[in-house]
């Protein structure tokens, strides 16, 4: 394992610790980090597979984004964690068919391992904030806030927890 | 000469797995509603995938390599959803043309 493995590790544990509160949280750190173990456990398996790693990480980011619409209630998880591991799921297909078929023209690694660290550390970003704030929406620390600052709280906290009613397939059989 | 003792690949396998694969991408870009919806697409998309790979192997003239089975068979599972909604509306189109005949 790399530094930056380590790093990562590290900021997921932080982003846990601030959502303790924040309902399923704990179970999208949980099921981005098993994503990005078996992708990063392929990478490193020795010798050549036929399945490509960004494959991997398509097909890992693609279950954790089909847990996330069909579980997740509240826009920061449709609309934002949704929205990000798209986002990856995408990035990945191009770099696999970049790989196989030679079309889009494929990335340098490096730069295909930054943009998915980027895209895991803005969840984790997100994921962290929002249960930061329901911290201190919980507390009375949002006292010590002046008011405007506890009124844009408000606002953003209400948008994030808002509810999308979204239908998915397992609540309509 | 030397015998080659390399093991055959399982094609079969490798375009399940393709088409699977593509199955599930179809099911992320285009949210199903119901359960219903998800069983026959999933259902549909890996069948047509597994057996309509050779389509796009012919049609992009890929070398019949591994990975390209596995493209091949992965893209067709992620169209086959929509192509056979487009198949559908022509043939509705086409069944109630002239338009007005019943």
């Amino acid at each position: 394992m790399h530094w930056y493995h380590f790093a990562l590790i590290g900021s997921a544990i932080i982003a846990g610790l601030m959502a303790g509160k924040t309902p399923r949280a704990w179970l999208w750190i949980a099921a981005m980090a098993a994503s990005f173990a078996v992708s990063v456990t392929y990478l490193y398996l020795p010798g050549p597979w036929w399945l490509p790693q960004p494959g991997i990480a398509m097909m890992c980011d693609a279950v954790v984004f089909l847990a996330v619409r069909e579980m997740g209630r509240d826009r920061w998880e449709i609309y934002g964690l949704g929205t990000l591991l798209m986002i990856s799921v995408t990035l990945s297909l191009m770099q696999t068919a970049a790989r196989i078929a030679g079309f889009p023209p494929q990335l340098p690694s490096e730069v295909y391992a930054i943009a998915l660290e980027i895209i895991n550390y803005l969840a984790l970003i997100l994921i962290g904030g929002v249960g930061l704030l329901d911290r201190i929406e919980a507390s009375d620390v949002r006292l010590h806030f002046p008011r405007p600052a506890r009124s844009a709280m408000d606002t953003i906290g209400n948008f994030a927890h808002r509810q999308t009613n979204q239908k998915t397939p397992f609540q309509n059989w | 000469m030397i015998p080659d003792n390399t093991p055959t690949p399982n094609y079969d396998l490798i375009k399940a797995v393709g088409a699977i694969c593509g199955a599930i991408l179809s099911l992320v870009y285009d949210n199903p509603h119901t359960m219903r919806e998800l069983l026959a697409r999933a259902v549909f998309s890996s069948m047509a995938g597994f057996i309509f790979a050779f389509v796009a192997i012919d049609r992009f003239g890929w070398a019949e390599t591994m990975q390209h089975w596995l493209a091949a068979s992965a893209l067709m599972g992620a169209v086959a959803w929509l192509l056979a909604g487009v198949a559908t509306r022509v043939l509705r189109a086409m069944n109630s043309w002239p338009p007005g005949a019943k």
